[in-house]
């Protein structure tokens, strides 16, 4: 519980450091990437505070480079 | 062509700043790492291994020599062509973000809560570094480059009399019989002393010469800051290995801070080992910082925006998150730093930038050719079009 509140005041507080200087100028392609960026940033904050036993995205890299890691073990390189 | 912020950085101010990143997160994963695989000889496998990339920074140079005034995400797009060179930009960063920072933050919270302060969550260390990192890449890097000339002096002065209050303690014999097995345990442990230290450093090139006014001297800072950054990794490595052997630096999570507890001159100056964790401190401050401003300087260059500062923040708060699930256990991340960070900073580090470079050459054949050809029509035809050009 505390953990969410802690998320939702760091977020507005980020949302009123950035925004309106953005909104001032008129730099609306920004504001798309800043809130965009920030939403990614809110859910992944949520889902690891409230979730357990979260996979690592790291897992996925390593699937996709194993060809290339087995390469590597088969020269003596790693 | 140049969308980002202008900045302007000395030369000098480059070399620390590449200082900084290469002991970077090295100091603390590496000596352990190379220790492991190639026993007494990891210092020679470190050797190997910064000479190796001396070579592979070489070959940056050229890259940043043929396109002085573009940085790294600019030079993919003129040469792979805009969408391709946007996707593997993209590739690059999110990757990168996932890889660089994230593993280096919780190398952060790690340490403190194994060897520091054990009760305090890992998140609420996470959270404080990263505000500093956040503050530090909104002020720019300028300013970060102005901070590292700054505590150079102090670092240098640390790491100097670390290195001599240590001295007392290293056995000869540990070192040896020298380069026991040949030459085979070494190559694992250089490729991951030159994955680990140099190959990172393409990062650098998101500012790298395009920020000096003397593009020479930036190349010159560059191998400079390498150079000295590799060996100080490799005197931590060779201490560890005399003071307290192959074996036990092998099988410790923290060897450098292990070295600094065993300091003792005269039952007086003793366990000043957080010293050491101020050092840590500092260069991974500067690691992390230089990720982040790559990241946001990437992702401002890809989708063409004016400013990358607003980023910078809703970045900080991804990173927080990443650092908490990042690793699920410590030999997770022993395997990933292992086997997977080498071939995955061969393929950025080394592939792509020979790619480039490739890519350089072809196109530039094909305009001699081109121009050749026309050169050819314009002057068989002899029309006036040469004084039109």
């Amino acid at each position: 519980m505390l953990s969410i509140v802690v998320i939702l005041v760091v977020t507005s507080y980020i949302i009123w450091f950035v925004a309106p200087d953005l909104f001032k100028n008129k730099y609306y392609k920004e504001l798309w990437a800043f809130f965009i960026l920030l939403s990614i940033g809110v859910a992944a904050s949520l889902t690891v505070n409230l979730l357990h036993d979260v996979p690592t995205p790291l897992q996925v890299i390593t699937n996709i480079l194993s060809p290339l890691i087995l390469l590597l073990k088969n020269i003596g390189l790693v | 062509m140049k969308k980002y912020r202008e900045v302007n950085i000395s030369p000098r101010q480059l070399t620390t700043l590449t200082m900084f990143f290469t002991i970077g997160s090295g100091i603390l994963i590496i000596p352990s790492a190379v220790t492991m695989a190639a026993k007494q000889d990891a210092w020679i496998a470190c050797l190997v291994g910064l000479f190796l990339g001396v070579a592979v920074l070489c070959l940056y140079n050229l890259l940043t020599k043929f396109y002085p005034q573009l940085n790294m995400i600019l030079m993919m797009e003129t040469l792979f062509g805009k969408w391709l060179g946007k996707t593997i930009a993209l590739l690059v960063v999110i990757t990168l973000f996932l890889t660089g920072p994230s593993p280096a933050l919780y190398f952060t919270s790690n340490f403190v809560t194994t060897q520091i302060m054990p009760e305090t969550p890992t998140q609420a260390i996470n959270i404080l570094f990263t505000v500093v990192i956040v503050m530090g890449v909104h002020l720019g890097i300028e300013t970060i480059a102005r901070s590292s000339e700054l505590l150079i002096l102090p670092f240098i002065l640390l790491f100097f009399s670390f290195a001599i209050l240590i001295l007392n303690q290293t056995q000869t014999e540990n070192i040896l019989p020298l380069m026991e097995n040949g030459m085979k345990p070494i190559w694992p442990a250089a490729s991951g002393f030159l994955s680990g230290v140099v190959l990172p450093h393409f990062c650098l090139l998101i500012f790298h010469s395009a920020a000096v006014n003397d593009a020479k001297k930036a190349r010159r800072a560059l191998l400079i800051g390498t150079i000295i950054g590799g060996l100080a990794i490799t005197l931590i490595v060779a201490l560890g290995i005399l003071v307290f052997g192959p074996d036990i630096i092998a099988n410790s999570m923290y060897p450098s801070y292990l070295l600094a507890q065993k300091i003792n001159i005269g039952s007086f100056l003793q366990r000043i080992e957080v010293i050491m964790g101020i050092m840590w401190y500092t260069t991974l401050f500067f690691r992390i910082a230089i990720y982040m401003y790559f990241i946001a300087l990437g992702l401002t260059c890809i989708f063409n925006l004016r400013d990358y500062r607003p980023l910078v923040l809703p970045l900080g708060m991804i990173l927080v998150a990443m650092a908490e699930i990042i690793y699920p256990n410590i030999t997770y991340q022993q395997k990933w730093d292992g086997e997977t960070w080498p071939a995955f900073m061969l393929l950025w580090g080394f592939l792509l930038p020979v790619i480039m470079l490739l890519t350089h050459f072809i196109r530039k054949l094909f305009a001699n050719r081109n121009s050749n050809n026309n050169n050819n029509t314009n002057n068989t035809n002899n029309t006036n079009s040469n004084e039109t050009q």
